[in-house]
């Protein structure tokens, strides 16, 4: 009886994580399946909490009037071709109908005449994006409110630690525990839907949340992909600014220790507009020339541009800007030091374009899912918006088409027992030794954003120290517990990410090799492909298939 | 992070602790009632929730974030 285990929840989808992806994911299964039992778990709450949440909510949308063709174009290429086509193409095919039913939802997208507001966004040449009224926190509650209503399942404060699978491999469910009384969750679900964040390193976004569904699937013998590259964009040392974009839309400029505007050197035709992880090359070859602190210049933006700034709709940032002059003295309209910052991972489960991963049973999406190398400011969303419903749909074909869940017992108590070991019951300060450790010797610039043989086996032989360490570490209590299974899998992946990194002989995007500085169409169309072998990462290549948009021939174009 | 919470302006109705990301409020029995606690204090991440969603303004949130690995 699994009921005497732990307390026990039966789903045809179980959708783990409340961003866009999963939100989108368990409105797409309900929609699809509309008799059929779906469940949305996330570690905190529900259209409160979580990346999106606390975004601006910018999201690629391609309307009727656009040419999908070309935005298909724009993002591939702006991805330079580290991207699944077709579900790229699917996903913003859906994008409009995504924006009316937020609409229908209550959402305000602000108009003009009629017509959407949308604005350009920085690395794509004809997409556009726009945002709704009240941001990530308003999108999320107003997602949250549609799914009460159509009768999806939330279950909030559970963490996942495992997913758990049938005899034949299959993943049938997952194992949690309650954040705050440990209290052990078993999900039985047909189908299950990983929407969790990237995996970061807690230390770009100010929310500092990290992604644990990778690791799951990876332990579930799922294949992952694009470990090699990483979000990289420019960040400040004390506080957090989402609105580079448009700040540099309205004048903004990045400039050196000499007051030079120095983009325009190695971005003639973007400057400032450039990719934020061409400006973060940038600002790296800044820093060996000797030419640093960097910072950006918002005193260019004009008086009359500010009030969108200090005045947002969106809550948080409302907040910060209004207390960041009055409690940290600090002008937003001066000049501040900013460094490239590795903000997260690309990491994700390969699937293919429905979303399926090699798994049986288990699906991704959002920033779980590895459909590209890079997002944009607005694809970040929008991919997951699109992820999200495409996945819903195939776990609902899924749920319907395999044969009834299955949680064994056994498995049950296994994990539960490992689990209960974490934590005694203790009342200690968390200890975050083995976290600082890690992002010590993750985050120099030499290391995370520009690499080369020689440091990254280095630092591979110095993360098995800190793995080793990760291993006999215990928990004092049930958030300490979720505290170090979040740096265990932080641990896992800087080693997937510099192993994947070492494989990758070229550079293209946010993966900048000091010692193959070209990017290699020739040899490096591939996706470099990772699952857990039986004695450790498995690493192996596989070419990108190239249907709708073929690769460029003879030059290869310039970076973004 | 989180710096002052006003337990006199309080009214205990709990609004701050579900919306923490970070878990770092837990409502707590002090004094014959329930009233919001700061644990683990440290993990906080400056995201303002519990400062937004308090309905009688009594919780105060500094904008600086500390302790960040820098690149160089």
């Amino acid at each position: 009886m699994l009921e005497k285990i732990g307390r026990l929840i039966d789903s045809d989808v179980l959708v783990v994580g409340a961003g866009a992806g999963g939100l989108w994911a368990a409105l797409s299964a309900k929609r699809h399946l509309p008799d059929g039992r779906v469940a949305l778990l996330d570690a905190r709450m529900v259209g409160r909490t979580g990346h999106t949440a606390f975004s601006n909510a910018w999201m690629v949308v391609v309307t009727p009037d656009d040419d999908l063709d070309a935005c298909v174009r724009d993002i591939v290429e702006g991805n330079e071709w580290i991207a699944e086509q077709e579900l790229i193409r699917d996903v913003l095919s859906v994008s409009h109908f995504q924006l009316l039913e937020l609409e229908k939802m209550g959402l305000v997208f602000p108009k003009e005449n009629g017509c959407f507001i949308r604005r350009p966004t920085r690395g794509l040449k004809v997409t556009k994006v726009l945002k709704p009224d009240g941001g990530g926190l308003e999108y999320c509650w107003r997602l949250r409110k549609a799914l009460e209503s159509e009768g999806v399942e939330l279950v909030e404060r559970v963490f996942v630690t495992d997913l758990a699978r049938d005899d034949a491999g299959r993943v049938t469910g997952a194992f949690g525990i309650d954040g705050r009384t440990g209290e052990f969750t078993i999900i039985r679900a047909g189908a299950t839907v990983l929407a969790t964040n990237s995996v970061t390193f807690r230390a770009g976004f100010v929310r500092d949340l990290t992604g644990t569904g990778t690791q799951l699937a990876y332990d579930a013998g799922a294949v992952l992909t694009n470990a090699e590259f990483g979000y990289l964009r420019p960040g400040t040392p004390k506080f957090y600014f989402e609105g580079i974009t448009f700040a540099i839309q309205d004048g903004a400029r990045f400039v050196n220790a000499e007051g030079e505007p120095f983009m325009e050197r190695y971005e003639p035709d973007w400057a400032d507009w450039a990719d934020v992880q061409a400006l973060s090359k940038a600002m790296v070859a800044e820093k060996k020339a000797g030419r640093t602190p960097l910072y950006l210049d918002m005193s260019l933006i004009p008086e009359e541009e500010r009030g969108q700034y200090l005045q947002s709709s969106v809550a948080w940032m409302d907040y910060f800007f209004r207390t960041l002059g009055d409690r940290a003295r600090i002008d937003m309209f001066g000049k501040t030091e900013y460094y490239p910052l590795f903000q997260m991972t690309k990491l994700g489960v390969k699937t293919d374009a429905a979303c399926r991963s090699s798994v049986d049973g288990l699906l991704a999406a959002g920033l779980a899912q590895a459909s590209c190398a890079s997002h944009f400011a607005g694809f970040h969303i929008g991919a997951c918006n699109g992820t999200g419903w495409v996945a819903g749909k195939s776990a609902a074909d899924d749920a319907r088409r395999l044969a009834p869940a299955r949680v064994s017992e056994g498995n049950a108590r296994s994990v539960k027992a490992e689990v209960s070991r974490g934590w005694p019951n203790g009342d200690e300060k968390v200890d975050d030794e083995l976290l600082r450790a890690l992002q010590t010797l993750i985050f120099p610039y030499d290391v995370s954003v520009l690499k080369h043989e020689t440091r990254l086996r280095q630092t591979l032989r110095e993360l098995e120290a800190i793995a080793e360490r990760g291993a006999r570490s215990h928990a004092a209590h049930v958030h300490g517990f979720v505290r170090l299974r979040e740096t265990q899998c932080m641990v896992e992946t800087a080693r997937l990410m510099l192993e994947a990194s070492l494989l990758r002989r070229e550079s293209r995007m946010s993966h900048l090799r000091e010692d193959y500085p070209d990017r290699d169409d020739e040899t490096w169309l591939k996706w470099i492909l990772i699952d857990k072998g039986s004695e450790g990462p498995r690493l192996w290549t596989e070419p990108i298939k190239t249907p709708l948009v073929p690769p460029p021939a003879g030059e290869v174009p310039a970076g973004r | 992070m989180i710096i002052d919470i006003d337990l006199q302006k309080c009214t205990s109705c709990g609004d701050c602790d579900p919306v923490c990301p970070a878990d770092v409020i837990h409502m707590e029995e002090q004094g014959g009632r329930q009233v919001p606690v700061l644990k683990h204090i440290e993990h906080c991440v400056t995201c303002f929730n519990c400062e937004i969603f308090c309905p009688v303004q009594c919780i105060d949130v500094h904008p600086i974030v500390r302790r960040r690995p820098l690149p160089w």
